[in-house]
This record gives structure tokens, C-alpha cells and sequence, in this order.
């Protein structure tokens, strides 16, 4: 199957945006479920977490104790388009706390994105800080 | 133009400006060059327009990072007007870390025009407004 590249981006984006809104709101098993069965999550400072079910045990301490926000964008795709593709993208990490809504993290993923049965998987994901 | 086409442009032209935020916070001075036409033109507010890419590479050079930033580029609207041209609408956000943490200190617009030369997208005309 070919893949062109408009499609890859459109599904790195799509696997990129569900990430965010659901480590947001909390969803663990919607993140958890983004990863391939032998995913890995690299986050800087924090560990490698190898294995769907080792983040989805990982990532439920993850979640938000006030309202956050992933904002994330300035995707680009660094392979050929295919069944799997590498893409790197820019966050920002909003939070609020007493004072207001304020920049918590800026950073970058390194993702390694692969099609599986017809979905968009992260096969790896490595989150860095600036 | 059909759907596909203009799916296919707004890709290639979100590649383009992806690539320039990542390489200007990165201070890749070269690559950022090498994504406009040899005569692009940046404009900015309050200085003359910066013209081919000697003067872009002089320009950029001066505007290095000299501490951790980040551009993000966002609300980007693509409009084609033919297989080798196409236009760009984005708002842009500014984010620096300085003593205090990171915190965002412009926000801004550009408005691209974009060429496609030997089947590569590049920037012919960025212009550049922001709010301090």
C-alpha cells in the first residue's frame, strides 16, 4: 500500500492531537491504546516505559491534578512516507495554578509512528525539554 | 483544484513552515535559508525588507537563540492558487525561558507566499507582524 506523504502527516497528526486531549483529560486508556503492544515512552527525567501495559500503568500516575494543557505543533515528518514514519514536533505545557494559567514545560517528541491494521500507532514516542 | 491537490499542497507548505520554527529555535541558521527561493524576502515591522539569501543567512545569524525559545506556529491556513503556488496564513506565539521560567513574550502572524521549485516548496515572501 502506498502511502503519500499528506496521509502520513494527517495520521501522525491525528495520533499526536489524540495524545494530547486525552492525557488531559486524564484517559489513560486512550493514551495507553495509541502505543503498539511493544511501544516506548521515553520521557526525559522520568524514565523508558516499555510495553502498552507498562504505560498505561505508568501514565495513570500521570494524571492532571489541576487543569493542564499539551499544546503541540510545528509537526514535521523527518522520513519517507510509509508505513512507518518518524515526525518531530514542538509542546508547550500550560497549567494553572494560584497565580493563573502559566508555561510550565516547553519541549520536543521524537515520534516513531506505524500503521497497524489500519491505525496510526506510536511504536515510539521520546518526549525532551528545553 | 481538487480536494486531493490542495490536501497534498497544504502538506507540503505545513512541512515548510514546520521546518523553519524547529531550525530557528535550534539556531540552523543554513537550514532555514535553504527554505526560501534564492530571492526570498522577509519583511519585518520597522526595518527594511531582508532579500536573498545571503542577507537572510546575516539576518537569521543575528537573531540566533541566545537562550531557550520556542517558536509555535498555529492556525495555519493554506489557500492554492495552482500546483506550484500557494499562500499561508498563521499566527505564531513566542515563548522564552528566562530567569523567571518560560513565559510567553510575543505573539505574532505571518503571512507566507509559497513557490514550488524542482518539487520542493519553498518561501518566496514571508511577512512578519507581532505584539509585544
Amino acid at each position: 500500500m502506498t502511502i503519500s506523504a499528506e496521509a502520513a502527516l494527517a495520521g501522525v497528526q491525528a495520533v499526536i492531537a489524540t495524545y494530547a486531549q486525552n492525557i488531559d483529560s486524564g484517559n489513560t486508556d486512550v493514551v495507553a491504546d495509541l502505543f503498539t503492544e511493544d511501544g516506548v515512552a521515553e520521557i526525559e527525567g522520568q524514565g523508558t516505559f516499555e510495553g502498552r501495559e507498562t504505560i498505561r500503568k505508568v501514565y495513570g500516575q500521570f494524571s492532571p491534578q489541576a487543569p493542564q494543557l499539551h499544546l503541540v505543533g510545528n509537526t514535521v515528518l523527518t522520513s519517507a512516507p510509509g508505513e512507518e514514519v518518524t515526525a518531530t514536533s514542538n509542546l508547550v505545557f500550560f497549567a494553572r495554578g494560584e497565580e493563573g494559567w502559566g508555561v510550565q514545560l516547553v519541549g520536543t517528541y521524537e515520534d516513531t509512528v506505524v500503521l497497524v491494521d489500519g491505525e496510526w500507532k506510536f511504536r515510539k514516542r521520546v518526549t525532551k525539554f528545553l | 483544484m481538487s480536494e486531493s491537490t490542495q490536501a497534498w499542497v497544504a502538506a507540503g507548505v505545513r512541512a515548510v513552515i514546520g521546518a523553519h520554527t524547529q531550525a530557528q529555535d535550534a539556531g540552523r541558521t543554513d537550514d532555514i535559508v535553504a527554505l526560501y527561493t534564492p530571492d526570498g524576502v522577509l519583511e519585518l515591522p520597522g526595518t527594511d525588507p531582508v532579500q536573498g539569501h545571503d542577507a537572510l543567512r546575516e539576518a537569521f545569524k543575528g537573531w540566533a537563540p541566545t537562550q531557550p525559545q520556542l517558536h509555535m506556529v498555529t492556525n495555519t491556513i493554506v489557500a492554492s492558487d495552482g500546483p506550484d503556488e500557494a499562500t499561508a496564513s498563521s499566527d505564531v506565539v513566542f515563548f522564552q525561558r528566562g530567569e523567571a521560567g518560560w513565559a510567553p513574550l510575543v505573539t505574532g502572524h505571518y503571512e507566507d507566499t509559497f513557490r514550488r521549485v524542482d518539487g520542493k516548496w519553498l518561501l518566496q515572501r514571508r511577512v512578519t507582524t507581532y505584539q509585544v
